[in-house]
């Protein structure tokens, strides 16, 4: 009798768990279909200045809006969004955050899938990988009677909104490379900072620093930096071209190009103008925790702004932004001026004029703006940089590099670098900092992967 | 003399088992007391201690960013985890009874196509079952991970209950069948009581990897009031942004003491488990 209550129960248990997966499928079907009446309703009623008189309509929308980011950008952007739902009653934006770890790979995956959310934050270099999955983006410039871009550099949205021929994104802020240095620590060497024009200045003055101090090096970078944007801006001197020829895939640059960087990069580790790289290893793309860094020990830190965070250098009264050093006769400045990300309304969006109403209020609402401050960099719009300016927002250093790259930047910012391009410099920059084999075979070698990877992506 | 040679020997293992215990425990406990450092003082390595003992990173860590707390993301993760490792038990036990005490046609073939499941690299799988998720309309909810558990989509755990019900002599069922049992009842009756190690095996470790599991949720999942531990931990990491790293030790500390009580309960089956389905294979 036992025996057969057991069985008994347990088959119950079976189906219950059976039964409990099965409600569970309805549910989630019931959500979809749900929300499917919604979409319908909105596309049926008149469809042209819908989002302005949101607040008065009836009509439901829901948003989801994904960006990564810290606490202190979560915690910014959820409040925006609170003040722009309290305007529109009728709009929800569902906030879809987290860390920076697997952004990407989430973001390619949904995208692949069409579930992506409506509005996108994303790289500005990662641009070629996405769209490669097909058209993705809506075009903002159908809704520019709701989204105001007036107040955005022109030359700045040219360069990287544009994509053959869409405006797809709108920057999230203006970044600038920035190359942070401790006046002190170089005064006490006896090095000034202005004196540092070329790369060969560059290298004698790492040289005098380490001499003064064996413990001293002029300049903290982590080989991720160096091997992916530094390599890039080294090369837009020489060339001044991308790496990377968007319409014949073929690389801007020949061999000896390649060998005169390689070689600059080498000479900076043999002449300890940079911290050997086993060392400095464990800090990378984290340079402002390296213990070298905290104590005074690095001169000269290179970096975007928008990394450069309250906390990241405690030496604000001696702290100076130095001009990039450049080779002879270079074509630019090689100097980084770009967004940090950017922000796009996806093509599945079933409310785009919603969407771009909301990134209006989110670029150019003064209460928006004093929220965001410069939790995704420095402001994008003029007015917007003016607001937190005189809030006194922004650290001084950031605000002079990021004049500087306005007014000398580089057009040539290597957004479209397919990935697997990247990934071959990188290896051979760490190959040279690591000291595996002479720069000659190391320069061929490169060479070789690169045209045998073009060939392969251009089928 | 021999007494004492053997004596100093098992001194000798003693102390080699005790720095690599310490040594392997030592990351855990660094986390733990990091939780009450200062981002400098974690930075700049200074020791195990903290200078001072501060327990606002456990009290600021917990309540995250505001929207949710801690007590959302825990939640989640036992929705997320206790049906998972309920129904992978229960389906894998099946399955490998199926396996391991009946001859049909084609078990041999099917057996085999169930293990090369196993050797299909993970990277592969993830876009095709996202778009089947995806048309199933399982996004966005926990169906992704306790369906496969259901259907008994783990061959490491059927395999592993496999090798250990060949362990068992088959006099057991047949004795069982002469008194009366049905096959359903011989597995209940007879041999989930053999298998109880190896059982507690495979919750410890679909526990443990269902708890830690990052990749899945991260695609799965879109809503923050839906997200595991996994994903609210790494929440507030950018590359290009200070984080309270001691908000982030204490929450990654209290996160894993469930783990640890649940393995601490369970050692002595988990290691009985491990070892006899291993010999008896």
């Amino acid at each position: 009798m036992r025996k057969r209550i057991l069985a008994l129960g347990l088959a119950v248990m079976m189906i219950v768990l059976m039964a409990g997966c099965s409600k569970g499928k309805d549910n989630a079907q019931t959500d979809s279909e749900s929300s499917k009446p919604e979409t319908t309703a909105v596309s049926e009623s008149p469809k042209d200045t819908e989002a302005e008189t949101a607040g008065g309509s009836q009509e439901k929308v829901t948003l989801r809006f994904m960006w990564w980011g810290s606490d202190v950008r979560h915690e910014a952007t959820i409040a925006v969004i609170q003040q722009y739902e309290a305007l529109h009653p009728n709009v929800t934006i569902e906030a879809e955050y987290g860390g920076y770890d697997g952004y990407f790979e989430k973001l390619t995956t949904q995208l692949s899938g069409g579930t992506a959310a409506d509005i996108i934050q994303y790289n500005a270099n990662s641009i070629t990988d996405l769209m490669a999955i097909g058209d993705v983006f809506a075009d903002l410039s159908e809704y520019a009677d709701v989204l105001d871009t007036s107040g955005f550099d022109e030359g700045f949205l040219k360069n990287f909104s544009y994509y053959d021929g869409r405006m797809i994104a709108l920057p999230s802020g203006v970044n600038g490379g920035i190359w942070l240095a401790n006046t002190a620590l170089l005064g006490e060497a006896g090095i000034n900072m202005e004196d540092i024009k070329t790369w060969d200045d560059f290298i004698e003055a790492g040289k005098k620093l380490h001499e003064y101090n064996s413990s001293y090096y002029l300049f903290n970078i982590d080989i991720d930096t160096l091997g992916k944007e530094l390599l890039g801006s080294m090369m837009a001197q020489l060339t001044g071209e991308d790496l990377f020829n968007r319409e014949s895939y073929e690389m801007n640059f020949t061999r000896e190009d390649l060998l005169k960087v390689f070689t600059l990069i080498s000479d900076m580790y043999q002449n300890n103008v940079l911290e050997p790289a086993a060392d400095s290893a464990p800090y990378a793309l984290k340079i402002n925790t390296n213990p070298k860094w905290i104590n005074h020990e690095l001169a000269l830190a290179y970096g975007a702004t928008s990394n450069v965070y309250t906390g990241y250098y405690d030496f604000q009264d001696t702290a100076a932004a130095m001009d990039m050093p450049e080779f002879e006769g270079a074509k630019e400045s090689g100097i980084l001026y770009m967004p940090p990300q950017m922000i796009a309304i996806a093509s599945t969006c079933e409310h785009p004029e919603v969407a771009a109403d909301f990134l209006n209020y989110f670029y150019n609402n003064e209460e928006a703006v004093k929220t965001l401050k410069d939790c995704r960099s420095i402001q994008p719009t003029e007015k917007g940089r003016q607001i937190c300016e005189e809030n006194g927002y922004l650290d001084p250093v950031l605000v002079s590099a990021v004049e500087k790259a306005m007014e000398t930047g580089t057009n040539h910012q290597n957004i479209y670098t397919p990935a697997e391009i990247v990934a071959i410099l990188q290896d051979a920059t760490e190959k040279i900092a690591y000291g595996q084999g002479d720069i000659e075979s190391i320069t061929d070698e490169t060479m070789k992967l690169l045209e045998d990877t073009l060939a392969r992506l251009k089928k | 003399m021999r007494r004492r040679g053997s004596r100093a020997g098992s001194w000798i293992s003693f102390l080699i088992i005790l720095a690599v215990g310490i040594c392997m425990i030592y990351p855990l406990v660094w986390m733990f007391f990091a939780s009450f450092k200062t981002n400098n003082e974690i930075n700049l390595g200074t020791g195990l201690l903290p200078a001072q003992y501060d327990v606002s990173g456990f009290i600021k860590g917990w309540r995250s960013t505001g929207q949710y707390t801690y007590t959302d993301y825990f939640a989640n993760t036992f929705l997320l985890v206790i049906p998972t490792v309920a129904f992978t038990v229960i389906s894998s036990t099946l399955v490998s009874y199926g396996f391991a005490r009946f001859a049909f046609r084609g078990s041999r073939l099917l057996f085999g196509i169930m293990l090369s499941t196993l050797m299909v690299p993970n990277a592969v799988l993830i876009i095709p079952r996202y778009l089947l998720f995806r048309d199933l309309n399982w996004l966005n909810t926990y169906l992704p991970f306790w369906m496969p558990a259901v259907l008994g989509c783990y061959p490491f755990f059927i395999y592993q209950e496999v090798q250990f019900l060949r362990g068992i002599p088959r006099d057991l069922d047949e004795a069982a069948r002469i008194d009366g049992c049905g096959s359903f009842q011989i597995l209940i009756r007879i041999l989930m009581p053999i298998l109880k190690p190896s059982l507690i095996s495979v919750c410890i470790f679909q526990t443990i990897w269902t708890w830690n599991d990052f990749m899945n949720p991260l695609i799965y999942i879109n809503s923050v009031s839906k997200y595991p531990l996994a994903l609210a931990l790494r929440m507030g990491l950018d590359v290009a942004a200070a984080a309270n790293w001691n908000e982030i030790m204490a929450m990654a500390s209290v996160s894993i003491v469930p783990l640890v009580i649940m393995f601490f309960c369970l050692q002595k089956y988990f290691v009985e488990g491990i070892a006899t389905s291993g010999l008896k294979g």
